[in-house]
């Protein structure tokens, strides 16, 4: 669960707050879209529920632990539209990456032997599972944008995040990709029933993904947070359906009138 | 490059050298058949020793300067404000030809091994820096926040990150360097020692009129240059396989 209470922050050299007194609240297991237009402040609440940002006063808490969280450090999955791959490491490196910081923290078990068969399996699994099993040797410049997120996606899953945070991660691809990308990400969610939250400025993709929609409209954001229910979504099939159109339309309403 | 290739350019070079040989027929210009006879038959007479003492002169310097320039430049990369401080500092100093020094150094370090590694160091401890600092400060912010999302403090993004980032950096600004080092070291070498290959060329042999092995001198000096120009190549062949894919 994410709780976001009485949130209030700032941009240095900035006057007025981007978010002011903002209280949201997302329960365990639950998908949700967030909806806005360009520099409204939809990256900066994901930095500021990964720990990136201090809120400059107000809580956010995690599944209980106050953020940044120390006990589970990279247990909130970020996923950038930029994917954020190390250039100078390979498919499986970059996989691997969460797992070899928390061995070098000493995090993880303390029979070494143990610690390497796990990684080794896990990393495997994630490989195969995303269809990068022909890429593991591989750098980010050699494969395509696509492949390169879900390199980027396999590599929060490494470490079991109880919530994945995706900011804007599917913008920069073609809609072939886009639409397996968007399918992929529905069936994780059903299968890990992690807390999912996704950042967009596509309407379709905001309807077609969360059960519910977090819509920001221009800064300073306060409470009460506007949010569309959204039952329908998370069906492949939604996207056909007259509810789905409906359910866009009214979004496309409410951001033109914020 | 291959590696066919650069040694069908060494020859065409001797080729070249031996026909401007022939053509003057003078002592001061002998053919590279007698040089590389005379620098066959000096590397075990003092001329490999030299060499020896020279290459160690300037690794020690190239290991001295990497070894503090890097932290130095990571933190200044890292750290803005320290930055600000030294960056000042860092724009009157670079562009001083370190070379002009070379008298005070010998006055506070002698005249020993460590003056002559010192104005080494000092010259590419400078490019090393400022390399290191620019990469460490150009990195995107998307690399910094997915290794902080993955669980990477200060600690883990030095070691995942920020090292690795900046590895490039530094092996092109020791290739770039190791023309001036070497030049430095020759000059450095010139006087007031009795061991280098500076040594050998200017004082021993140029002095002797030895001229064949003065030319050897000459060569072993551009051998030095071509293999630390090769190690670094390997280097960044073995430590950034990325930099080479298709």
């Amino acid at each position: 669960m994410i709780d976001l209470h009485a949130l209030t922050f700032t941009y240095p050299n900035q006057p007025a707050p981007l978010f002011d007194a903002f209280t949201w609240r997302v329960a365990r297991g639950e998908f949700w879209s967030v909806i806005g237009a360009s520099g409204c402040g939809k990256s900066t609440l994901l930095h500021l529920i990964v720990g990136l940002r201090a809120a400059s006063a107000g809580t956010i808490t995690v599944n209980e632990e106050r953020v940044p969280r120390k006990q589970h450090r990279g247990k909130t999955g970020l996923v950038l539209q930029d994917y954020g791959l190390l250039p100078w490491a390979t498919v499986r490196e970059n996989i691997a990456l969460g797992l070899r910081i928390r061995k070098f923290y000493g995090q993880a078990d303390r029979r070494p032997t143990g610690a390497d068969r796990r990684e080794r399996s896990t990393v495997e699994f994630w490989l195969e599972r995303f269809g990068l099993a022909a890429l593991r040797d591989k750098y980010p410049a050699q494969i395509s944008g696509g492949q390169r997120q879900r390199v980027a996606i396999a590599r929060t899953l490494v470490l079991e995040p109880d919530v994945l945070l995706m900011d804007e991660p599917f913008s920069a691809l073609d809609a072939p990709t886009r639409e397996d990308l968007e399918q992929l990400t529905l069936d994780l969610y059903r299968e890990t029933k992690m807390t999912i939250v996704f950042v967009t400025h596509n309407i379709e993709e905001a309807v077609f993904l969360g059960r519910k929609i977090l819509v920001l409209g221009a800064p300073p954001h306060r409470s009460p947070p506007r949010v569309i229910a959204n039952a329908g979504a998370g069906r492949a099939e939604y996207r056909d359906e007259a509810a789905f159109t409906e359910k866009a339309r009214l979004l496309r309403e409410m951001l033109k009138g914020a | 490059m291959r590696r066919r290739d650069i040694l069908l350019a060494a020859l065409a070079l001797f080729a070249a050298w031996e026909i401007a040989a022939l053509m003057l027929n003078r002592d001061i210009l002998p053919a590279p058949t007698a040089v590389l006879v005379a620098l066959v038959e000096q590397l075990p007479r003092g001329l490999g020793w030299h060499f020896v003492v020279s290459a160690w002169r300037v690794v020690a310097s190239i290991a001295l300067a990497v070894a503090l320039a890097t932290p130095a430049g990571l933190v200044l990369g890292q750290y803005p404000r320290v930055n600000r401080l030294v960056a000042p500092l860092i724009y009157l100093t670079y562009p001083i030809p370190k070379i002009v020094l070379l008298p005070i150094v010998i006055l506070f370090l002698g005249i020993g091994d460590a003056s002559k590694i010192a104005i080494i160091f000092l010259i590419l401890f400078f490019q090393v820096l400022v390399v290191v600092r620019d990469a460490s400060a150009s990195l995107r912010p998307e690399i910094l926040y997915s290794a902080r999302s993955l669980g990477a403090g200060r600690r883990a993004l030095l070691r995942f990150v920020y090292l690795p980032a900046s590895l490039p950096a530094v092996l092109t600004a020791i290739r770039v360097s190791i023309g001036t080092a070497i030049a430095v070291l020759f000059f450095t070498e010139s006087f007031a020692t009795n061991a280098g290959l500076g040594y050998y060329v200017i004082v021993d042999t140029f002095q002797r009129i030895a001229f064949p092995e003065m030319y050897a001198g000459v060569v072993a000096m551009s051998l030095l240059g071509l293999l630390l120009y090769f190690v670094v190549d390997f280097l960044e062949r073995k430590l950034c396989p990325y930099l080479f894919v298709k």
